[in-house]
């Protein structure tokens, strides 16, 4: 997604047209990126609210290193955050590397088929919410566990646990999706 | 299996890397409250922004008359070791010229040939710190000080506590507790310019020090600057004034939403006597609305899939069919809607009459109730076309379904006026108001309660 310069200038000035077009541009990409954070929709449309007032507020700030559209989704992954660690309670476990490896049970050599958007948008948001935070940093952020430790402020060897836990239970999900599926033929 | 992920990771990524849903209206009328209110600090600023060029005006302006009193104590001091008679001590008597006395319009130079010593040929008594407290003028003795009397000595002056008549009274009896009228410790020379000469003697101290014009430059009595009636707050007098005033409008409709409007607005003061005052009013009004636009789009999206069977076995355990099947997503256009706002700007030209009664006044300060009517008629409209943009939409059909506004109005307004007197030119006021419309502002909306606003009016009122 490239957007007009002009729009942008115009989102500096605090015109609103600027702002709603700059909107219109990016909020159905950034609301799948907050989903992903999310537990619904509900919530995800939340963050992306707060997200895009952050993002006209700082958006003088940003000095065109990089692509805009990347920007925006470091303040609405940054947000996420924010909101997650605004109303976590969740305990995170602390667990070894041995207990680590022994729950983490994936070959590595596993092929999965696609699977309707909807449906795995749905998984994901039914996640614990440890597991969906890490997953989404790792996988889709491309950050490594140290990184993530920082961020969500828990240890690395709970980020590596996390996220093996978070893969398993998409697996199990999956291949329970596929039974169903399977029996209904 | 070639359409296959080989890890979950992979499948996540190709799966939900690009998922999208556009939002529902809400989260951009959301976010576009937010930046309103965010916008509205700015306002908030500027207003605050007036208040302080008013306070540095105030401290600027309003003491440039005041005239440094030199320390005369050491002078004194000086005079009185020289003396040889002890009993002097606590009862100077200082000498001031006539030409000083009679320059009385110009504290400056009088007090400049004072500090130089100049010849005294007219005796003037300083009431020691001592006498002050009893209240008495001093009867002039031996001593001379050569120290010089100035205008605004606090040392002339004489607290006072009642008034008295001073006639047919010896001098030495006189008190020093004669007030001028209104204003705190000055003596009034009213009473005795009807007295026999012999009378008036030589330790009285005489307004005439004290013309109106050197009161109005003199500092503070008693915490209060001197003011004749030729000052601000005079009976029947015009002041002229800016105001801005931004102004929250609540709809009132069914959305019930706000909106933004910033007046500027000229006014003229007319006094009518010391309480009551009109107040006619020229400006403009800009007002901020959001334009509302309906888009229908369509676009190529995935609405399903399916299992296709590519192959089947039997199973021979269990004598069942085992198919062999792929995923395959379903793809058609899919009609969307979302709606799209765009910033507009209305701009009204405003009348505007308003009364004020003073119901408080604190030294400096004063409360008005105001009350008034304002007419209000557009002159300006700017209404952007909207740019919706999405590279994957087609058949883009946008609807504008912005209400019209109404060509002019008529608004109630009512509130509280605070002042605070800056200097006698000068005046800042600040005046939270609240407005009724008497109509609607839009036309095309059906069943709608008239909008009402709440603002803060400030400005600086000024008399030349």
């Amino acid at each position: 997604m490239t957007v007009d310069e002009k729009i942008i200038r115009g989102c500096i000035s605090g015109k609103r047209r600027a702002q709603n077009q700059l909107y219109n541009a990016f909020a159905p990409g950034m609301l799948g990126v907050c989903m992903r954070y999310c537990k619904n929709v509900a919530e995800a449309e939340d963050v992306l609210q707060e997200g895009f007032v952050k993002v006209f507020k700082y958006i003088k700030s940003f000095r065109g290193e990089g692509s805009f559209e990347g920007w925006i989704r470091r303040i609405m992954v940054n947000t996420a955050i924010t909101s997650y660690n605004r109303t976590s309670k969740i305990y995170h476990e602390e667990i070894d590397e041995n207990t680590m490896a022994f729950n983490d049970t994936s070959k590595g050599d596993e092929v999965y088929l696609p699977v309707d958007t909807e449906i795995l948008m749905q998984l994901i948001q039914k996640m614990p919410e440890g597991y969906r935070m890490v997953l989404n940093l790792y996988v889709f952020e491309g950050y490594k566990h140290k990184e993530i430790s920082s961020i969500l402020n828990i240890s690395e060897n709970t980020s590596k646990s996390q996220l093996s836990k978070g893969r398993k239970y998409l697996k199990n999900e999956l291949e329970k999706i596929e039974k169903v599926k399977s029996l209904q033929y | 299996m070639e359409d296959g992920f080989k890890n979950i990771d992979e499948l996540l990524r190709g799966s939900l890397g690009d998922y999208n849903k556009p939002p529902s209206p809400k989260v951009w009328k959301g976010v576009s409250k937010s930046l309103f209110y965010s916008g509205l600090t700015k306002y908030i600023l500027v207003a605050f922004g007036i208040l302080a060029i008013s306070t540095a005006a105030y401290l600027y302006l309003g003491y440039t008359n005041t005239v440094n009193v030199p320390d005369y104590s050491a002078n004194i001091e000086n005079n009185i070791k020289n003396t040889n008679d002890p009993s002097v001590i606590d009862e100077l008597i200082i000498e001031k010229s006539d030409n000083a006395i009679d320059d009385n319009k110009n504290k400056t130079s009088t007090s400049q040939s004072l500090d130089k010593g100049s010849e005294i040929n007219r005796t003037e008594t300083i009431i020691s710190e001592n006498n002050s407290k009893s209240g008495k003028v001093d009867t002039p003795k031996k001593a001379i000080a050569t120290a010089p009397l100035l205008t605004n000595e606090k040392s002339a002056i004489v607290e006072p506590s009642s008034k008295a008549t001073i006639e047919d009274r010896p001098v030495d009896d006189i008190p020093a507790n004669i007030t001028y009228p209104g204003i705190p410790g000055l003596l009034d020379n009213s009473h005795i310019s009807g007295m026999p000469s012999s009378h008036i003697h030589s330790n009285t101290i005489f307004i005439d020090y004290y013309t109106m014009d050197i009161i109005t430059g003199r500092n503070n009595f008693n915490g209060m600057p001197a003011v004749s009636k030729l000052d601000y707050g005079s009976d029947k007098s015009f002041s002229y004034g800016l105001y801005i005033s931004p102004e929250i409008i609540f709809t009132n409709d069914e959305e019930n939403s706000k909106k933004l409007q910033v007046n500027m607005d000229a006014v003229v003061n007319y006094k009518t006597n010391e309480d009551f005052y009109l107040q006619g009013g020229i400006g403009i009004g800009i007002s901020q609305d959001d334009g509302r636009y309906s888009v229908d789009y369509s676009q190529y999206d995935s609405i399903g899939y399916y299992y296709e069977v590519n192959s089947f076995t039997i199973d021979p355990i269990t004598g069942k069919p085992v198919f062999k099947t792929t995923v395959e997503n379903v793809y058609d256009t899919v009609d969307y809607n979302t709606l799209t706002l765009t910033g507009n700007r209305y701009t009204y030209f405003r009348l505007s009459g308003f009364f004020g009664y003073k119901v408080h006044s604190v030294k400096r300060f004063s409360v008005f109730v105001k009350g008034g009517l304002t007419y209000s008629i557009l002159a300006k409209t700017y209404e952007p076309n909207p740019g919706y943009t999405n590279d994957d939409a087609i058949n883009i059909e946008i609807t504008n379904e912005t209400p019209q506004r109404i060509q002019d109005t008529w608004q109630l307004s009512a509130g509280l006026g605070f002042h605070y007197r800056l200097s006698n030119n000068l005046v800042i006021s600040g005046e939270p108001v609240y407005n009724y419309y008497l109509r609607p502002v839009y036309e095309q909306r059906l069943n709608t309660k008239s909008p009402y606003s709440i603002g803060l009016r400030v400005g600086l009122l000024f008399k030349f």
